[in-house]
């Protein structure tokens, strides 16, 4: 209360809400709504250089830190394979960096509006790759960055200045011991030297370019700012039923073979248990000459014959693997022999962060020990297992022949769980169904006059 | 209670059912805006417009007049003035308010400086900060690998002015920087700090006692761009200085976290003389004496209010440098020059 002959007075307690403020700017994504639109790596890059630390101290902001899951690997940060993809982990950095500097939407910087409709195998590239002209282009307009569309991996050229992508500096990447280099957007990680100047520059294939152009429109797309495709909307299926219809009479076979895939592949498409891999979606709309969204929306009114075979070249670049992690690997191959529980090379490879064909290379005899011994341990499983089921299914027989109830395969089955398919298992159902029936069938003849006599319990006693 | 724009206020009921510590604590948040802040915090408003060509504000004052007092008014004012832009920008700081640190090292410690500064402008990870430069092949190295150095302090808060688009930076207790430097350190002191404002486009208000003054004097560059405000004191025998006087300690007293408010109208004159007429030193007697009151039962008694008041010593100390600035300063402040000046022109 304050009286008329008195001065103003502040008595209150300080403004709290307006007084927490978010810990990292608010930096605005360059080229959001563009084919050229900034990734994820990028902006973290820039948010880092704007707050003179290196981008893996991000994971040590103090909020940032709350999800140690996702801290970024010694050595290995803003990885683009993974940080980008759309995936669990790029899309918790996605929603940790929008917490921390109050942008909503930063999922649109990944690949994340794509994540239901496309396979993720495969989908982004290894190493980070550049084109010096965008990268020129950039640091004469505005801050350097570096955009999504390098890190996929079926892009190969840039689609404005049809050059290819290049992957190497001058420097072919061997660091100075002598300097430490700050890693900041558009600069050489090893020599630190502007990339756009150091980058070669080399004409891209028409093709290429193509199919660049083809994802740069699917970046384009004003869906992918907006949350990107649910697998309910993907209309794929139809868009390949449309298209056998209208160019191959609706023979799904002939289809196949135009697109360069097989019968069962094109069918677990069309059917929706499969999703497809980007390179494959941008093959298909070159092909057809359409964009992916159309296939996704399922429009074939506009494409035309598909000519030719899509062709899916292996990956040629060698894994790199770091001489720290390579001497590591030897000792953990080595206690993952001695564990007593057997594993597939598969998941010792994603353990180690290297492919199967990397291990089969560099370790033949590790590998091929892994190998058969998992084998063994799935071979002397799966025959547990199956014993364990006759032993199971002979029981149930039993308790049918005494519940006087007579066997079919379904009445066998009941309860039990089948350690495999049943076209696996039908073998030893039938034998064990036709034992019991003849085993009925004999207690019978004698089971009536048992069972007018009172003597039922004594003639099922084995 | 209530509560507006999210700031809770007492009632008087409340405020009498306080504990002991929370009852002093709520006197010491109480802020009289007596018409010498008033006019300061209009000046400052005014000087810390962008483009005014002001980059640097002195606000200069006798101990306990309210400079303190008067930028935390200045900060709630910026927050409520920005409060619409600061909740679309959660990262927007308007104002960043810090003390410059007497370490207890004989020369300034700017590191500590730029970490407050940090802290301030809610900077992260500020003893990992790197600095990046650029050597002869144009490559982006690490300045120095290992520990913050200063260098990378500055730049870091540099760019957190530019990306906060903090518009004023107060600096309290200024004449800490001043602190044991000659002419020529002092220049560099003040060129660090100027350029500061020019880099990250923040107008810097320095607040400090008397001493404040050898900064615009040091070159004619630095007195072009600084703008002196000076909130003076309450004199005794200026007939509206001793209302203005009377009127804030009539304020206050009825503030008093107390079940019957006293009668201390009738002692202001004398009050005027015993806190130099200055509404801080006031504002403190009185803090005082209350700690005395509630320590004795809740009950006001005159007595208590004597024994509270400053030593004639320091109160000598405390007229003399007042004094001393005052002749200092006259005519140096903003909005000080004469209208005649116009005229015969």
């Amino acid at each position: 209360m304050r009286w008329q002959d008195e001065y103003p007075v502040l008595d209150d307690q300080p403004t709290s809400a307006l007084l927490r403020r978010r810990t990292l700017y608010n930096l605005e994504p360059i080229g959001l709504g563009t084919g050229a639109r900034e990734s994820l790596t990028s902006y973290a890059e820039r948010l880092a250089d704007a707050h003179c630390i290196s981008p893996r101290m991000l994971a040590d902001v103090p909020a940032a830190g709350q999800i140690a899951r996702v801290k970024f690997n010694r050595g290995a940060a803003l990885r683009a394979r993974w940080f980008v993809t759309g995936a669990s982990t790029s899309l918790e950095w996605a929603q940790i960096l929008g917490r921390l500097t109050g942008r909503l939407g930063l999922e649109a910087l990944t690949l994340a509006p794509l994540a239901a409709v496309i396979n993720d195998r495969n989908l982004t590239s290894r190493r980070r790759r550049w084109c010096p002209q965008c990268l020129r282009e950039a640091a004469t307009s505005h801050a350097l960055y570096t955009q999504l569309l390098w890190d996929i991996d079926c892009v190969t050229a840039c689609p404005f200045h049809d050059i290819t992508l290049s992957a190497e500096c001058s420097c072919k990447l061997t660091r100075d011991p002598r300097r430490c280099v700050k890693w900041s957007p558009g600069h050489c990680s090893c020599c630190g030297q502007l990339l756009c100047e150091t980058l070669p520059t080399r004409e891209a294939h028409l093709r290429q370019v193509r199919l660049a152009r083809v994802v740069q429109a699917l970046l384009a797309d004003p869906r992918f700012d907006q949350g990107g495709w649910k697998a309910s909307n993907d209309h794929s299926g139809t868009f390949l039923k449309s298209a056998a219809i209208r160019h191959f009479q609706g023979k799904s076979a002939q289809l196949a073979r135009g697109l360069g895939l097989s019968k069962s592949a094109l069918h677990g498409w069309m059917k929706g248990n499969h999703r497809p891999a980007l390179a494959l979606l941008v093959g298909v709309a070159d092909r057809t000459g359409c964009s992916v969204a159309d296939i996704l929306d399922g429009r074939a009114d506009d494409t035309h014959l598909p000519g030719g075979r899509i062709v899916r070249p292996r990956r040629k670049t060698s894994l790199r693997v770091m001489r720290a992690q390579r001497e590591a690997m030897t000792q953990q191959l080595a206690s993952i022999l001695c564990d007593p529980v057997p594993v597939p090379l598969l998941h010792v490879a994603r353990q180690l962060e290297v492919n199967c064909d990397y291990l089969r290379d560099r370790y033949p005899e590790q590998s091929a020990a892994i190998v058969s011994r998992f084998k063994a341990y799935q071979t002397g499983h799966i025959a547990a297992k199956k014993a364990a089921f006759s032993a199971a299914l002979r029981t149930r027989a039993e308790q049918l022949v005494a519940q006087d109830v007579w066997p079919t395969s379904q009445r066998l089955l009941s309860g039990l769980e089948p350690p495999d398919r049943y076209a696996k298992l039908h073998a030893e159902v039938k034998h064990v169904l036709a034992e019991t029936r003849r085993r009925m069938e004999s207690a019978r003849s004698t089971g009536l006059l048992h069972r007018t006599t009172g003597l039922h319990q004594i003639a099922l006693e084995p | 209670m209530t509560c507006t724009e999210g700031r809770t206020v007492l009632t008087r009921e409340q405020v009498l059912n306080l504990s002991r510590d929370e009852m002093l604590q709520y006197f010491h948040r109480v802020t009289v805006q007596h018409p010498r802040m008033s006019q300061a915090l209009e000046e400052l408003m005014v000087l810390s417009a962008p483009n005014t060509g002001t980059d640097l504000i002195l606000m200069i004052g006798p101990t306990g007049a309210g400079k303190s007092a008067t930028i935390g008014v200045m900060e709630r004012k910026f927050l409520d003035a920005y409060s619409t832009q600061m909740q679309a920008d959660a990262g927007f700081i308007p104002i960043a308010c810090i003390e410059a640190p007497a370490s207890g090292e004989l020369s300034f410690s700017w590191r500590i400086l730029y970490g407050r500064l940090g802290e301030a402008l809610n900077e992260p990870l500020l003893e990992r900060k790197v600095l990046t430069i650029a050597d002869r092949q144009g490559t982006r190295v690490i300045g120095c690998p290992r520990g913050t150095t200063v260098a990378a302090l500055r730049v870091s808060i540099e760019k957190a002015l530019q990306h906060r688009r903090t518009r004023l930076l107060v600096i309290d207790e200024a004449a800490h920087i001043l602190c044991n430097c000659g002419d020529a350190k002092l220049t560099s002191h003040v060129n660090a700090l100027k350029s500061l404002a020019n880099v990250s486009g923040v107008t810097l208000a320095l607040v400090g006692s008397y001493d404040l003054y050898r900064l615009p004097t040091l070159s004619g560059q630095l007195a072009r761009r600084t703008a002196i405000i000076h909130l003076q004191r309450y004199r005794v025998g200026d007939p509206h200085d001793e209302e203005c006087f009377r009127r804030s300690l009539r304020t206050l007293q009825r503030r008093l976290p107390l079940q019957s408010s006293p009668d201390l109208e009738r002692y202001s004159v004398k009050l005027q003389v015993a806190c130099a007429g200055c509404i801080g030193t006031l504002k403190e007697t009185l803090m005082r004496s209350l700690a005395i009151a509630l320590e004795k039962g809740g009950t006001w008694k005159d007595d208590y209010l004597r024994r509270a008041l400053l030593s004639e010593a320091a109160l000598a100390a405390i007229l003399e440098e007042t004094l001393a600035g005052e002749k200092m300063l006259a005519a140096a402040s903003y909005g000080d020059r004469s209208i005649d000046f116009l005229q015969s022109a």
